[in-house]
Order: C-alpha cells, then sequence, then structure tokens
C-alpha cells in the first residue's frame, strides 16, 4: 500500500485546521446532545446566529479566546494540551481531542495529579489489557472489587507480569474500566 | 455497465486507525466521489478531510459533518461526509469479517452539491445499487481480501 505522510503533515495551517475542526465537532456534539439550536447557543454566548455558523464552518476562525468563550457556551472548558506520541515529524497526524477527553472521563475526571494517581491501574489496563494481563490467569467470574488500596501502585511495576500475578494470588483483583462503568 | 475495472483507493494522508478506515470506489464514470474530492479547493478538501478524520477515530458524531441512515431501512448502509453544500454519499462495510468484525469501512461512491434540506433519496439509491454489485465487491477485496460483500456469511 503507497506510504504517504498525513496531510496535517503539509503545513501548520492543515495542523490548526485539524485541530480547530475536532474542538468544532467536540461543541456541535455538545449542543447535538442537548438539544440546543444554534440561535439559542447564539445568544447564550452574546453573538449573532449567523456569526455561530461562520465560525462552526469555518475553525480557522476561532482564536483562544472565542474558544473559551463557545465552550463555555456549551457548558464545556477547554484544555490545551502538548503531548510527546513518538512521532516528531508528525508522519501519522493528530491525536483526535475526543481521546483525551475520554481518557479523561475514564480516569474518573481527576482534578489534579493526585486523584490520578489513585485511578491509574484502570488506564493502563484499558489501554494495553493483553500486556497487563499476558501470562496470567484472569480468576472467572471475576472477584467483587473491593477498594481503591489496591490501585495504588507504581505504573512501571504494573506493567510487570510478576507483580499482577502476586497481587492475583492473594486474591486482589486487579481493577477494570468495568468496575467503574457509571 | 462494465465493472470489471473498479478499483478502491483509500483517502491518501488520512490518518491510519485501528477500526475504521475511508476510501473511494472507482473506475465509472458514475463513481465521481474520489474525482470530486480531489478537485475539491484548499479550504473544501481539509474540512473534509477532517471531518473523515474525525470518524475514523472513532466518533459517530456530530451529524453536521457526517452520518448514516440507521433508521432508514431502504438505506440502512449509507453514509454521507457534509461540509457547506458538498456531498459525499458512500456506504458502510465491514471488510475484514473473519480477522477484524468490527472493522469499518466507509466506501464513498457519488458527490452532489446539496442546496435542499432534504437528502436527495436518488444518491442513496445509487449508493445502494453500487454496494452489491460484483465489481464493487471485487474492488474492495482488491484491499481486503477477506470481503465476500455485506451480508455474506463467512464460511470457516
Amino acid at each position: 500500500m503507497e506510504n504517504v505522510s498525513h496531510w496535517t503533515a503539509r503545513s501548520v495551517d492543515d495542523f490548526a485546521y485539524r485541530i480547530a475542526s475536532d474542538f468544532v465537532a467536540q461543541i456541535e456534539t455538545k449542543l447535538e446532545n442537548e438539544g440546543i439550536d444554534r440561535v439559542e447557543f447564539a445568544k447564550a454566548i452574546g453573538v449573532t446566529p449567523g456569526r455561530v455558523s461562520q465560525v462552526l464552518n469555518t475553525p480557522t476562525l476561532f482564536n483562544l479566546r472565542s474558544m473559551v468563550g463557545y465552550a463555555q457556551g456549551a457548558g464545556l472548558k477547554v484544555a490545551i494540551v502538548a503531548y510527546e506520541d513518538n512521532d516528531p515529524k508528525n508522519e501519522l497526524g493528530p491525536i483526535n481531542a475526543q481521546v483525551f477527553t475520554s481518557c479523561w472521563q475514564k480516569a474518573g475526571r481527576p482534578k489534579d495529579l493526585f486523584e490520578l494517581s489513585k485511578t491509574v491501574t484502570r488506564l493502563v489496563y484499558e489501554i494495553e489489557p493483553q500486556s497487563f494481563y499476558r501470562g496470567v490467569n484472569v480468576p472467572s467470574p471475576k472477584p467483587e472489587f473491593k477498594g481503591t488500596e489496591e490501585l495504588s501502585i507504581p505504573i512501571d511495576l504494573l506493567e510487570s507480569t510478576t507483580v499482577a500475578q502476586q497481587l492475583l494470588s492473594k486474591g486482589s483483583h486487579i481493577a477494570t474500566g468495568q468496575d467503574y462503568a457509571e | 455497465m462494465s465493472t470489471r475495472t473498479l478499483a478502491l483507493r483509500l483517502v491518501p494522508g488520512l490518518q491510519v486507525a485501528r477500526g475504521r478506515a475511508v476510501g473511494f470506489l472507482e473506475g465509472h464514470p458514475e463513481l465521481d466521489a474520489g474525482s470530486a474530492f480531489d478537485e475539491f479547493e484548499k479550504g473544501d478538501e481539509r474540512a473534509m478531510r477532517a471531518n473523515m478524520e474525525h470518524w475514523v477515530a472513532g466518533n459517530n458524531q456530530p451529524t453536521t459533518k457526517f452520518h448514516g441512515f440507521p433508521n432508514d431501512l431502504d438505506h440502512k448502509h449509507c453514509f454521507v461526509f457534509k461540509h457547506h453544500e458538498h456531498r459525499l454519499y458512500g456506504f458502510l462495510c465491514h471488510p475484514r469479517p473473519k480477522a477484524d468484525p468490527r472493522f469499518q469501512l466507509c466506501a464513498l461512491c457519488i458527490y452532489a452539491a446539496k442546496h435542499r434540506l432534504s437528502t436527495d433519496d436518488h444518491e442513496l439509491r445509487r449508493v445502494e445499487e453500487w454496494m452489491t454489485i460484483e465489481g464493487a465487491v471485487g474492488a474492495i477485496r482488491g484491499l481486503y481480501p477477506e470481503y465476500r460483500g455485506e451480508g455474506a456469511k463467512w464460511k470457516m
């Protein structure tokens, strides 16, 4: 198959368009799910419906201030996230914004890194379940999840099959996303 | 009409994802989605790419950018990507039924410029027809050897 660089590697403008488009998609999805039409939304953020359509149809019109305003109008907040994905030449393109949002939600919406440290195990499990349970016989049916203590394990140890086996042999249950399903 | 020369061209430069892909079914004058996309102006082209990639990443909304027709029994496989008046119509299929049955391909077939609110039923009917044509099935099989057509049962 032909090996072609990702289209956002063509220019900064293309990359900027893609991530602005992701932002618009998040806003529009929220409006759809809440049943808010553009007239109502325009009123909420103090602009004309025409301006809303113009901006949502042309994501490059956004600046940081208007992004915050549009997000607030939709009942959302905005984070600007820089990340490293081992793709310095951008051959693979950006990570979709909803991936970050979904990860944060699945981690229990932690407000800071201290809260995150207590929920890190399910992230590890959900992203790479095969490596986590490699060679380990997962009890079936899974034991009932009993608390958060067994989650306080450094992330590097979690990747060790030995540690996972020890935990399971002691009757511990390694939490999965299922345990936290809302 | 001859459909022996049909081919599936994955949208070049688009993100490669585990769960979804988008391509153009080409090789017949009626299959003009790919050529229309190639001739889009820069702004329309990248908007359409961004919309495709949003779907490829696993999102099913917003419907302002793309949507299927799951409640329309006659066109339940059809799918459309939208930007301004531009519409790229195609169908969804599962081209790797054995290796990855959940993997979805959107095979785009037809371009239309839409200035009305309602979707043109004519385009959807044409897409449904293309979906079942043996040449189109073969074109998809060219990239996904497992594919036998939507609804075909995989025999072990």
